[in-house]
């Protein structure tokens, strides 16, 4: 009668979380449901009472226009190239001082874990106007070097401190062990601290990844040219001053979301493991 | 490797391809709210055009590259350009905005060549005295849009006779969910759709927002007969506690999507309009007045046309200006329902035979009841806290001369 009524309240616990998890699902998602249906919606559709949620008849226009007719695929590509340089440097840099940090006896290493942890703190809209200037006078503005070099600076100092955090908690026997095996400490690293801490890597390189494609601030400051635009100020092109192009707009967004939903899937299983490992709890 | 090497400065220095050539004209950077790059905004297509035909035929082999600035964003990055001493030859600015450029230094003044220019197009709608700002002209409105009044033909068998009119018919058309008439009184996005409609009609009641000294005057009597008005709007129905929270954007999709019965709104938002499926049912009209069958006076604004602080060339920048003026030139944009600023493009054949000819010929008309006016630097500050004024005037029950009064003292004493 006990195991009984101990087997009905875990359904009850049971059934309520997936209840709950069901409606913030559905909540959450629903935008995003609303924005594909839109985007699929002829013209005249888009704006309609009472507002219909399926489109009727489905059309392609929106993406026909946003993928061949404009400039979004340049967009793409360069938030694509933007984020994956930045992502690749930004490991390489931050993987090394995080280790050298760990590991090695860096005087002062207290001190430097605090500036680099406050360098990421530091609001990036405050060193706008410092860095637009800098640019100009350097003849960097309006490249992509600038835009690389600003990312890289930005994103590596919290990575590194991420990294440090990781390459803490790793045991060290293991390095003992090869050591002994005659390893020296840069093969080590390279050969046993980095492959074991690929959920690591993998986890602060997503974060950094996500937030150099949503960036808008440096993406739209540092850049006046169409082809250098990335995909973040693209999207803000369908907010005319002559009104919203709601249909294209959703369309722009939907294609802006793939490559980081197709990123989560393939990273998905590491990216769990580094957040459960402590990766990005420092 | 030497390839890999040049491919990869490439790539980084922004991927042009563009290797350096001996010339003789000059390069020169226009900064547009326009994207060439669009090939299906009409204004877009007829700006490549343009850019395209310059290039390609002007006698000194100046070339023009138009990068695309967002409007909303536009006045932010060109002041910020200028104060790290760069920016475009040539640049795009809002009438309304005019005089923030000037005071942000990203214009210089181009009086001598303007005045000289103009002699030569007597059609030209604006007069050189109407755009001197402190004696010196520093751009040229290449569009005049206005403001009308939108309404639905298969709601309201009319156009509004007065302003009075408008309030009755509409808030007998207006339910739980349908508005007979909005206007936005949100302080969000500049507080612009307010603004739209408070200057006509402070104009319709005898009155304005400054007087010719630049000091603010709509705390007046005007100005107190147009809150006065927007209260019966609530009182009457015709519009609802909502109003509070719309922009221009959103009073624009509600039109669209048929919740919104009529509107006030610039004539350069048509094509965006007329993509509802009411379209059939869409009509534009003067906004009305106080007075039966007297419109209020028209509200004009437009693009301008200046020469940037930091221009290569002004002379050369000037010269692509003057293109941009021509009577072909200004017939492209009118094709594409932008209201030129020559009248001679109204005898166009080809203009005549559009099929929104009496409309795009009935807003000239109407724009000429009103005339351009370039507003101070701190203009859109002034228009939010207006907006917030209005807002406390009509759902708080402040007293209308109280609330145009605070934000009057606090413009006339700054």
């Amino acid at each position: 009668m006990k195991q009984r009524k101990s087997l009905d309240w875990n359904f009850t616990v049971e059934a309520s979380t997936y209840t709950i998890l069901a409606i913030a699902v559905i909540f959450t998602s629903f935008p995003i449901l609303w924005g594909l249906t839109t985007s699929f919606k002829p013209l005249d559709q888009i704006n309609v009472f009472p507002p219909t949620l399926f489109p009727k008849p489905v059309v392609f226009d929106s993406y026909i226009k946003v993928l061949f007719r404009s400039n979004f695929k340049v967009y793409l590509f360069n938030s694509i190239f933007m984020t994956g340089f930045t992502v690749l440097v930004s490991t390489a840099l931050a993987s090394h001082a995080g280790y050298a940090l760990a590991r090695f006896k860096i005087p002062h290493r207290k001190n430097i874990m605090f500036a680099l942890l406050m360098m990421g703190m530091v609001p990036i809209v405050a060193l706008l106007i410092p860095l637009y200037l800098l640019s100009v006078q350097t003849g960097l503005y309006n490249t992509r070097l600038v835009i690389l070099l600003i990312y890289v600076a930005w994103r590596t100092p919290i990575m590194t401190w991420i990294l440090y955090g990781f390459f803490s908690q790793a045991p060290i026997e293991i390095e003992e062990a090869a050591r002994i095996d005659g390893c020296t400490p840069v093969a080590t690293f390279y050969k046993i601290m980095l492959p074991i801490s690929q959920s690591g890597l993998v986890s602060s390189a997503l974060l950094s990844a996500v937030f150099v494609w949503n960036d808008f601030l440096i993406a739209f400051t540092f850049t006046t040219k169409e082809n250098l635009r990335m995909v973040s100020v693209g999207l803000y092109n369908y907010i005319t001053q002559y009104g919203i192009i709601w249909g294209e707009l959703m369309a722009a967004a939907i294609v802006s979301i793939i490559p980081m939903i197709v990123l989560f899937i393939l990273m998905q299983r590491k990216f769990v493991s580094g957040l459960a490992s402590g990766a990005v709890k420092g | 490797m030497t390839m890999m090497v040049a491919g990869a400065s490439m790539l980084f220095a922004g991927g042009s391809a563009e290797t350096s050539q001996e010339s003789q004209g000059i390069d020169m950077v226009f900064w547009i709210f326009l994207n060439p790059e669009s090939t299906e905004d009409p204004r877009s297509i007829v700006l490549k055009e343009i850019v395209e035909e310059y290039n390609a035929n002007n006698p000194y082999g100046n070339t023009i590259t138009v990068e695309s600035i967002h409007w909303s964003r536009f006045e932010a990055q060109a002041i910020q350009a200028a104060a790290a001493k760069s920016g475009p030859d040539i640049i795009n600015m809002y009438s309304d905005q005019l005089k923030q450029h000037i005071a942000g230094g990203t214009v210089q003044a181009m009086t001598k060549y303007a005045e000289d220019f103009l002699a030569t197009i007597p059609d030209y709608v604006y007069t050189v005295d109407s755009l001197k700002i402190n004696g010196d002209i520093y751009s040229l409105p290449w569009e005049s849009r206005t403001f009308v009044h939108w309404y639905r033909s298969d709601i309201f068998n009319r156009a509004p006779a007065s302003l009075e009119d408008l309030a009755d018919r509409s808030g007998k058309e207006s339910d739980a969910n349908m508005m007979g008439f909005v206007i936005g009184l949100s302080d969000g996005s500049n507080a612009a759709s307010f603004m739209e409609s408070f200057i006509p009609l402070i104009r319709s009641a005898g009155g304005d927002l400054f007087d010719s000294n630049g000091k603010a005057i709509f705390n007046s009597e005007a100005g107190v007969k147009v809150l006065e008005y927007l209260k019966s709007l609530i009182a009457k129905n015709a519009m609802n506690s909502a109003s509070l929270s719309l922009v221009v954007d959103d009073i624009i999709d509600g039109f669209k999507a048929g919740t919104i019965y009529s509107m006030n709104a610039g004539t350069q938002r048509a094509a965006a309009i007329r993509q509802s499926s009411l379209n059939n049912h869409i009509e534009s009209a003067p906004i009305p007045g106080f007075v039966e069958g007297t419109p209020a006076p028209a509200l004009v604004a437009g693009q301008t046309l200046g020469i940037g602080k930091f221009a290569k060339d002004p002379a050369m920048a000037f010269d692509f200006i003057k293109y941009f003026y021509s009577v072909e030139n200004q017939t492209k944009w009118l094709k594409a329902n932008v209201l030129p600023a020559r009248a001679d493009v109204y005898n166009d054949s080809g203009i005549k035979q559009l099929p929104n000819y009496d409309e795009l010929k009935m807003w000239n008309e109407y724009a000429a009841t009103g005339s351009v006016t370039f507003y101070p630097d701190d203009y859109t500050e002034m228009a939010v806290r207006l907006a917030k004024a209005a807002q406390e005037a009509i759902f708080r029950n402040t007293p209308a001369k109280k609330a145009l009064d605070e934000v009057a003292n606090w413009y006339n004493n700054k």
